[in-house]
């Protein structure tokens, strides 16, 4: 993925990887979603609410099996926003970042399925209809219908999402809270927040298209570099970075395509940040674009990988500091201060008692209160994600 | 042959049998690379916990820790509380972070983790140190059993333990070694719980008591044969007849010792008759009520050699290379520290029945003072206690068949993972090569036992632990907790740490040791070692911070999160190319 910062996207892309198939279907597939909420936002919001919670209802509803791995899917674009989890953590609303995000993580997963099954089929055939499948669903939901006012601003070309946004801030602040998915179509709404704001990074004009994210852009550059590296080169990749300019090679922009029809559109959309990839000549506004939605993706999840470890640190630590003390003190203690080694308790000496028999269930219980504390960890964080 | 001879070779033969065909059950699941390697990853937290204690507690924990109780009293109690504990930071630190990496082996997490080959080989080369310094004890174990309970040459002991694990091994890999294993921890259980039971209800009714200030009397007429050269202490002036070399002069016939050291050569014989106080090896407590004090020793010395040991446990258990292969036989992260718990309550357990047995054996089997033996107190203890009669042989054919279950366990798992290292980043292909490293990572520790001397599982035991936490432990706990770790810190950690361990075990074993702190350090080199590790390993990954891995958050979530994102990935299942 480095290749994006570089701006030479094509070559990296890729050809020998179709792997890149399922994954990158997904990421259209989120994408698209995110889109298309984008776009529904100013007109039927509630329309796009209602379609949101329909998936997350289906999400969770499928606990493993096929279903699964979409989850699976969307998480690994978590995962990637980790990367830049520090980074500037504007609106946690941003929604559609994960897709973006999710993307290179997505292709590099594949072969490792997300799913303990692990046996996914590999590549393109499986993988491609399904992400057709799914994209159609999102985009005649979420775009035609509703959006019939939504997409005369795409339509606009870059410009038209601008004004879907200002409709959209309205609400999308309530949405911010962390699920990724439940966000993502809020997300529109949240970039213009974080406009406000504006550390935007370089000279992002907030120009066309792309003006959602641009203007919500921070220092988005250093983000994507960091991004673009963190993947493994060869899987993701290729899908993203070549669609935009040309708008098809690979199945997955085919499917797109389709869905797209009107192109400027959340589709649009999408290609817009390819785009950016591919032309260095775009300049900041192109990457801008995709640096902002990755960071506001990215932020909260990064922030609640942060989080995640560093809590079951203290977890970690606090009980080892709890068997450090007690046992690092006793040798010294029974150095010190000989007469402890001749009091009888129980009719055994208390050293005997204490070392002898009673570190054990001590120790059973640390280990005990440990696996507790760092299973509702885990439950927290997995929840806050979830969401 | 003596009658408990033939019940104990037969327990033995038993055990070995009862293996044997557990693991045969365990061969017609086993089928792919996976369930040799990793057991398909389908070990739910009982059975895995069951299989990890059995493995772990070897023949140093079965045997050797009562010796040390016998020799040296309550200062000999940190040990089994080291190698508890142990599994406590295991816990904390490692054991589902190190499931979630998806990875394999330690080499092939140290890979995923940093992304260096180069690391991944420093690895594979201390993995394998580790574990055939490990193997090496515990089949020079199995040639002391045999010999203390048969009189049988001890090779016979070496090659039967070492046949017998290099068969289950290729027989099933992984898959059947967990049945294997979970079957001999009970086996151990039992073999300590029927004695602990007997012989302590036979000492509730008697009214003997620790707490004199004379040494250990000879419960009976006894004869000590002395193997090697030793230094004795009596602590009140004893009698007793001897044939051979003592304090330079030959003898034949009656001897009185004064309050002091004694030298006795190799091939002596010793008469004492019943009622007699036990000389002990000079440098233990003399008499039974220093035995029963904290701190015997000499101060500080014995301090920093308390503190050693805990930290050797402490940080050592987890870098055990088949200890911690067992923990990607779980399912996910979530069994993988139930598991742990489980294993703190099984090991607790064992041990606390090992105390009470050491204790025991001070009343029991005081002859093995004499001869510097302690190691072989839990299988004399039944006919000490119990007297030369069915009751006796029976109950020492059960410890026999637990030292057996003990040797036999621990040396199969370490092969297990010795050959899945071998198999993976030695030696290419498939199927067929994994039992060619299993029989190349056994026959070289059984080649070493035949050819080294034998010596005191407290020497040899400890002293892996301290490589052990002096390499892997900072490369995993740094690895899993912090971001900044990078390929060239962490291989100049394991050098150091593991470089100045290694010299340690060099000197400890080979040379004579200089007295004082520099002597404890050297003998028991955790305290010193593993910090020099972690702080290389922190200092270097900072001025190399460069090199962190770009997608060192994307690693590092995958290692943290729950199982139910998504994010884990099975590395054993990707394709060969990438590795």
């Amino acid at each position: 993925m480095s290749t994006d910062t570089d701006g030479a996207p094509p070559s990296v892309s890729p050809g020998p990887q179709d792997g890149p198939g399922p994954p990158s279907l997904a990421e259209v597939d989120t994408e698209a979603d995110s889109a298309s909420g984008a776009a529904g936002l100013p007109s039927g919001s509630s329309w796009l609410q209602e379609e949101m919670r329909r998936r997350m209802a289906a999400n969770r509803s499928s606990g493993g099996g096929r279903h699964a791995r979409r989850e699976g899917v969307d998480r690994p674009g978590v995962e990637h926003y980790l990367d830049r989890g520090p980074g500037p953590a504007p609106s946690p609303a941003a929604s559609g970042a994960p897709t973006p995000a999710s993307r290179p993580l997505l292709t590099s997963w594949v072969p490792d399925p997300y799913s303990p099954s692990g046996l996914r089929p590999p590549p393109a055939a499986g993988p491609v209809d399904e992400s057709s499948r799914r994209l159609r669903l999102a985009a005649p939901g979420s775009r035609p219908a509703p959006p019939d006012a939504a997409r005369p601003a795409p339509g606009a070309g870059a410009a038209p999402p601008d004004g879907s946004l200002p409709a959209s801030d309205g609400r999308s602040p309530a949405p911010n809270p962390s699920g990724l998915r439940a966000n993502a179509p809020v997300t529109p709404a949240s970039p213009l927040p974080a406009v406000a704001p504006a550390p935007t990074s370089v000279e992002v004009t907030t120009p066309h298209v792309n003006g959602l994210f641009t203007s919500s852009v921070p220092t988005p550059r250093p983000a994507p570099l960091s991004s673009g590296p963190g993947f493994p080169p060869p899987t993701a990749v290729p899908p993203t970075a070549v669609p935009p300019t040309a708008g098809s090679s690979p199945a997955d922009e085919v499917t797109a395509d389709p869905d797209s029809g009107d192109a400027p559109t959340p589709e649009s959309d999408v290609a817009a940040k390819r785009v950016r990839v591919v032309l260095s000549e775009r300049k900041g506004v192109a990457r801008s674009v995709r640096t902002v939605v990755d960071v506001q993706e990215l932020t909260p999840v990064g922030e609640l990988r942060t989080n995640l470890i560093g809590t079951q640190l203290a977890v970690a630590l606090r009980v080892a500091a709890v068997a450090g003390l007690t046992l690092g003190l006793l040798p010294a203690l029974f150095a010190l201060v000989p007469a402890i080694g001749r009091i009888e308790v129980l009719g055994l000496r208390l050293p005997w008692l204490l070392l002898g028999v009673l570190v054990y269930p001590f120790l059973l219980g640390l280990g005990w209160w440990h696996t507790r504390s760092a299973e509702k960890v885990e439950q927290n964080f997995a929840d806050h994600v979830q969401d | 042959m003596s009658t408990p001879a033939v019940v104990a070779l037969a327990t033995i033969a038993l055990v070995g049998l009862a293996s044997a065909i557990i693991g045969s059950i365990g061969v017609r699941v086993a089928r792919t690379t996976s369930d040799f390697l990793v057991a398909s990853r389908t070990v739910g937290p009982a059975a895995n916990a069951s299989a990890i204690s059995g493995e772990y507690l070897s023949a140093a924990s079965f045997l050797g820790i009562a010796g040390l109780i016998l020799r040296e009293g309550l200062d000999a109690l940190w040990y089994p509380i080291a190698f508890t504990v142990g599994y406590l930071a295991l816990l904390l630190f490692v054991a589902a972070p190190l499931r979630r990496s998806g990875a394999y082996t330690v080499p092939d997490f140290a890979e995923a983790r940093l992304e260096s080959p180069r690391l991944r080989r420093l690895c594979t080369v201390f993995v394998l140190i580790i574990g055939w310094l490990y193997l090496l004890p515990q089949l020079q174990g199995a040639g002391l059993s045999l010999t203390t309970l048969t009189s049988l040459p001890s090779w016979t002991g070496v090659a039967g333990a070492g046949v017998v694990v290099v068969l289950t091994v290729i027989g099933g890999g992984m898959r059947s070694i967990t049945f294997v294993q979970a079957f001999q921890y009970w086996i151990k259980l039992t073999a300590l719980l029927v004695p602990a039971l007997v012989v302590g209800s036979l000492f509730l009714s008697d009214s003997h008591t620790f707490d004199r200030p004379a040494s250990p009397q000879f419960p009976a007429a006894t004869t000590v044969d002395i193997r090697t050269d030793v230094v004795l202490e009596v602590a009140a002036p004893v009698t007793f007849s001897a044939r051979g070399e003592i304090d330079g002069r030959t003898v034949d016939g009656p001897v009185r010792w004064e309050s002091g050291e004694h030298v006795v050569r190799a091939g002596s014989e010793l008469r004492f008759e019943a009622g007699t106080g036990v000389p002990n090896v000079a440098g233990t407590p003399a008499t039974d009520q220093d035995w029963l004090q904290p701190m015997s020793g000499t101060g500080p010395d014995q301090l920093l050699e308390i503190y050693s040991i805990l930290i050797a446990g402490f940080l050592g258990t987890m870098g055990l290379p088949h200890v911690l292969v067992r923990f990607y036989t779980n399912p996910d992260g979530r069994a993988a520290r139930r598991t742990t718990v489980v294993v703190l309550g099984m090991i607790g357990g064992f041990y606390l029945l090992v105390t009470l047995l050491g204790a025991l054996s001070r009343l029991y089997t005081p002859q093995l003072l004499v001869s510097g033996q302690t190691d072989a107190a839990v299988l004399l203890i039944p006919s000490g206690a119990l007297g030369n009669g069915w009751a006796g042989w029976l109950l020492g054919g059960l410890v026999a068949a637990g030292a057996a279950a003990a040797f036999l366990s621990t040396s199969s798992g370490l092969v297990v993972s010795l050959a899945g290292v071998l198999f993976t980043d030695v030696l290419t292909g498939r199927f067929r090569d994994f039992r060619l490293a299993a029989v190349i990572s056994s026959i070289i520790p059984i080649a070493l036992a035949l050819a080294v001397t034998r010596l005191d599982f407290a020497l040899t035991v400890p002293l892996v632990f301290a490589v052990a936490a002096s390499t892997f432990c900072p490369l995993l706990v740094l690895g899993i907790w912090w971001r900044g770790l990078t390929a060239t810190g962490a291989i100049a950690g394991v050098l150091v740490g593991g470089g100045l361990s290694a010299i340690a075990v060099g000197v400890s074993l080979f040379a004579v040791l200089p007295p004082g702190l520099l002597g404890v350090l050297l003998y028991r080199p955790a305290a010193a070692t593993v910090p020099a590790a972690f702080l290389t390993m922190i200092l270097v990954s900072r001025w190399t911070r460069s090199q962190v891995p770009v997608d060192v958050d994307r690693t590092m979530l995958r290692l943290h999160a729950p199982e139910r994102l998504g994010l884990g990935t099975d590395r054993l299942e990707q394709p060969r190319a990438d590795r």
